[in-house]
């Protein structure tokens, strides 16, 4: 009988010690911060009429310097939207940079912000070549 | 009291308790992922990935079409409401408007703004659009006396990328107010912070 109740005593404690090792062997939890909005300025013609940017980011900034973003610039104008996804990283310099893909064609980027609102240029994939720039306002 | 003391008791009280144990072993387990599920959603403000917002915000509107209902009629023009004048690059002037409330968006002569209305000019304090056969003049947004006049003095010395704003550009509307900006930026700055006290 006793060792019966050993066996199950033991039994408990691995099942319920399970979680919190997993957790404590790195599994860190990430945030995602849902719509993040930029204004968007640009002379570029495809996105002339495309005001908004707007994007979920995912990642552990406390453990990490990199974020995942999805979302996509807003035509409202034309009741349209560019799909985009990339990448932001905080750079070790003290700087922001994001790189944004637009639909299938073009590249957003935008190098060594000092906050959250800069300059950028759309780049063409495939010859990468600098179409224009935008300036991107944080609301 | 013969099956009471038969040696067959025993191994079923110990049949039971095996049940017992496993049954509490498999109620636990289910317990604890349980809470491990809430624990995922209750940290921060971890949210499930979607890109519904986007995709909704923009299909939700009622389609943008302004469709000729007979021969030679349409219908009313757009709201539309002038914020700025922008001197492009090319020496041209580009306007800052405001189509139905929504947000600003630059327009040059020619553009399309709306269904059956066109850009036609663009001056120091107005904008013309042709909606149908109509000529439409939409004048600049009147604001204080001060502000107005120190915008068409600065228009005369338009430059390229020179904006005349307003002040109505990057002005909150109450749908902007709907973003998740405000803990982004703090986790921006608490990101930023964190690298510059690096050694």
């Amino acid at each position: 009988m006793k060792t019966f109740f050993k066996f199950w005593a033991s039994l408990f404690v691995l099942v319920t010690a399970l979680p919190s090792v997993s957790n404590a062997a790195g599994v860190a939890p990430t945030n995602t911060y849902t719509d993040v909005v930029w204004s968007v300025s640009t002379t570029v013609p495809d996105f002339a009429r495309c005001t908004e940017l707007r994007v979920d980011a995912t990642g552990d900034l406390n453990n990490s310097r990199r974020l995942s973003l999805y979302g996509g610039q807003n035509c409202f104008a034309d009741n349209d939207v560019f799909p985009a996804s990339g990448s932001a990283i905080f750079n070790a310099n003290g700087t922001f940079s994001m790189n944004l893909f637009l639909g299938s064609g073009y590249v957003l980027q935008c190098n060594e912000w000092t906050g959250l609102s800069g300059s950028c240029k759309y780049v063409l994939i495939g010859n990468g070549t600098t179409v224009g720039t935008a300036v991107l306002t944080f609301r | 009291m013969a099956e009471a003391n038969s040696p067959a008791r025993p191994q079923r009280q110990k049949l039971a308790y095996v049940a017992c144990a496993i049954a509490l072993t498999i109620l636990v387990t289910l317990l604890s992922k349980g809470f491990g599920l809430f624990a995922e959603d209750g940290v921060g403000k971890a949210v499930a990935p979607t890109a519904q917002p986007i995709f909704n915000q923009v299909q939700s509107k009622p389609p943008a079409k302004e469709s000729v209902v007979s021969e030679g009629e349409i219908t009313p023009p757009p709201e539309i409401q002038l914020s700025g004048i922008v001197g492009g690059a090319n020496g041209q002037q580009l306007a800052i408007i405001s189509v139905n409330k929504a947000p600003e968006l630059i327009v040059h002569v020619g553009d399309q703004i709306f269904a059956s209305s066109t850009v036609t000019e663009i001056n120091l304090d107005s904008l013309t659009y042709r909606h149908g056969s109509n000529l439409i003049r939409v004048a600049m947004k009147s604001h204080a006396p001060s502000s107005q006049g120190s915008a068409a003095s600065n228009t005369e010395n338009s430059q390229p990328g020179f904006a005349k704003s307003t002040g109505q550009i990057g002005q909150q509307r109450p749908s902007d107010a709907k973003n998740g900006n405000v803990e982004f930026r703090q986790a921006f700055e608490q990101k930023m912070k964190s690298l510059q006290q690096r050694p």
